[in-house]
């Protein structure tokens, strides 16, 4: 009761003009942001940031949130139309999305982003209110050892996420952690596999990667179909067509919420973010969903699973940012040094110092969900125009594309060089029917791992044993041991069975 | 004599990283330190894995139907590299101008009002975002360098 009076309270906060429009025009930059590849959420905040300033700190943090909040809804936009995610999160509605595009369907796939998007939001910041606080506590219970149990868990599915062949998803799962052990070791914080190149000293740069294996690869591919004059088979351009049916809806909502839930607990998790938690979410639909084994192939309960998941997860990084002021993911560190650059000290006093403050930007999400879900709406009939331009085009102008937003993911042609040998790379990789998806999220997913896990092994000096004495470890482990049997266990029934 | 199938050189390629990640990981950073797992600990396992799962790919994929790659494949690759270089003598929208216009002109084969339209479109609408929104630094190339100084 009391809960709902503070956030009663917060929403007079949020809804006075200034902080409503602080909203609003944080949303509308944050799609916008969110939609440009090579961005992404962190460097889109980061960059926004400045903009604040000029207001007072409760409109500044609520226009900084609705700006990190809708670049989530953006992030999808262009790994759909295009193939190049906007942001991390976005490689998984990609999976789904972008062959929905393909299809014939670009407004279903945007539709049912937005839609999912909405719900994982809505759900994550329900959560957030209700058990803010608490499930912030028992995010601190995971320490490495259940922070290395759960990637394994993660780390386990990755290989079997695509393609009939799990060597070739196990092979570019592993290409994907060897890339990312280029550079520091972030445990020791000493250079490693540099070559003795200053470029190679900070690592496979990022962007670059994620522009290059998905957007540069596709720029390649699309010289195929350079013949057909027109772009994909696009009959359904308007808004009205775009609609979920009634069936879609049947359809999308089981994932969403299974995915809200399970990602707003991911978002909570420090280090784990709305990447992890869009990986799992869909993961999680592969394995228990009615159409799982169909997933990859431009279902639109993948797409409604990896944005609940990661929308749901950005709600619940607010969790231990502003109760116990750890971010949740290198984002919410940026919305961290915008509370303290306002002087607000984020922890579990803020609560009860500052409520007016922390409820207004509670309701704030509420707001800026609302009205990105309208933004993100009316805007569907412009984007899927994009798909109507021709193939002769859309090289030149996506090409152009990858080279600005490598470029300026770190202000240096060498980006650029990357972009293409890593474009090089994934066209290879999918000529031969190796799945990218993998690589890429290995590759996001190892530094946490191999951190987590030698911090583990480092307090067990050197013993396994760590990870079946705690708890919610043995638990992860047990159920990546299951992971790993059960397509053995399958495979022996299924012959047990054909002998019958 | 038989045609090697190239399907065996992406794990042949995955095989050598594979093997050289595990020896600098071993040489050079180490398996265990002070009784604590080392710089080389995590890279040696990814690559002993992958170099194993790498063998086993060249012995399944050497069985399977060649793939064809075409030489215009390689247009954009060629063309991207060329921007690259051209960004560094005249500047990076110069350089992509010409470039947009170029394929579009000649290689696509289109009107000069689409080619024109399309170009000024793209790299306007790519100027307005990166270098007057987000005010991303993009040089301006040794030609213009050289003026200006």
């Amino acid at each position: 009761m009391e809960t709902l009076q503070l956030l009663l309270g917060g929403f007079v906060t949020a809804l006075s003009l200034q902080n409503f429009l602080a909203a609003g025009v944080g949303a509308i930059l944050g799609i916008l942001v969110g939609a440009m590849p090579g961005i992404g959420s962190l460097a889109g905040v980061a960059l926004l940031l400045p903009l604040t300033f000029k207001f007072e700190p409760i409109t500044g943090i609520i226009m900084l949130s609705a700006i990190y909040y809708a670049n989530m809804y953006g992030g999808s936009y262009s790994a759909i139309l295009l193939n190049i995610p906007g942001d991390t999160p976005a490689v998984m509605t990609g999976l789904d999305g972008h062959p929905l595009a393909k299809q014939g369907k670009p407004g279903k796939a945007l539709f049912t982003s937005n839609i999912a998007s909405f719900i994982g939001g809505t759900i994550g910041i329900i959560i957030l209110t209700v058990i803010g606080p608490g499930l912030a506590r028992f995010g601190l219970k995971f320490g490495p050892v259940e922070m290395a149990a759960l990637i394994f868990v993660a780390m386990t599915s990755l290989g079997w996420l695509l393609g009939d062949n799990p060597t070739k998803g196990i092979i570019t799962t592993l290409f994907g952690i060897l890339l990312a052990t280029m550079g520091f070791d972030s445990v020791i914080g000493t250079p490693r596999y540099d070559f003795g190149s200053i470029y190679l000293l900070g690592g496979v740069p990022f962007i670059p990667l994620v522009i290059g294996i998905f957007g540069f690869s596709q720029v390649i591919e699309m010289m195929e179909l350079r013949n057909k004059k027109k772009g994909f088979d696009t009959e359904k351009l308007t808004l009205k067509d775009s609609l979920l049916t009634k069936d879609e809806i049947k359809r999308i909502l089981p994932p969403s919420i299974r995915s809200s839930i399970l990602g707003t607990f991911i978002g909570v998790l420090p280090g784990a973010g709305a990447t992890t938690g869009a990986f799992l979410s869909y993961m999680q639909e592969k394995k228990i969903g009615k159409n799982g084994h169909l997933l990859g192939t431009g279902r639109v309960e993948g797409v409604a699973a990896a944005e609940s998941g990661n929308n749901s997860a950005a709600a619940g990084a607010f969790a231990p940012l502003l109760s116990l002021g750890i971010p949740g993911s290198g984002t919410g560190a940026v919305l961290l040094g915008g509370l303290m650059m306002y002087g607000l000290n984020p922890g579990p006093l803020l609560f009860q110092n500052q409520p007016e403050f922390t409820w207004g930007l509670i309701a704030s999400l509420y707001i800026a969900n609302v009205i990105t879900l309208a933004i993100a709406i009316m805007i569907i009939p412009s984007l899927i125009k994009i798909l109507k331009v021709p193939v002769g085009i859309m090289i030149p102008l996506i090409t152009t594309i990858c080279i600005m937003g490598s470029y300026s993911a770190n202000n240096s042609l060498y980006g650029v060089i990357m972009m293409l040998a890593f474009g090089v790379v994934g066209f290879m990789l999918k000529k031969y029917g190796y799945p990218i998806a993998p690589l890429l999220l290995a590759y996001v997913l190892a530094p946490t791992l191999e951190k987590n896990f030698r911090q583990a092994l480092q307090i067990s000096d050197g013993s396994m044993a760590i990870f079946f004495q705690k708890p919610i470890a043995a638990v992860l482990i047990g159920f990546f041991l299951l992971t790993l049997v059960s397509p053995i266990i399958k495979m022996v029934i299924g012959k047990i069975k054909t002998k019958k | 004599m038989q045609r090697i199938n190239n399907r065996v050189i992406l794990p042949f390629i995955t095989a050598f990283l594979g093997g050289v990640w595990v020896f600098i990981g071993l040489s050079q950073y180490g398996w265990y330190t002070d009784g604590k797992p080392g710089s080389g600990f995590f890279p040696t396992i990814t690559g002993a894995l992958l170099l194993l799962m790498s063998i086993l790919a060249v012995i399944s994929e050497s069985k399977l139907e060649t793939p064809k790659f075409w030489i215009f494949h390689f247009h954009p690759i060629i063309m991207a590299v060329g921007v690259v270089l051209l960004a560094m003598l005249i500047g990076f929208f110069p350089a992509l101008t010409l470039y947009v216009f170029g394929w579009l002109k000649w290689y696509e084969k289109y009107n000069l009002k689409t080619s024109l339209l399309a170009t000024v479109l793209t790299i306007t609408g790519m100027y307005g975002v990166f270098a007057m929104w987000l005010r991303v630094p993009f040089p301006v190339g040794f030609f213009i360098e050289g003026i200006l100084r």
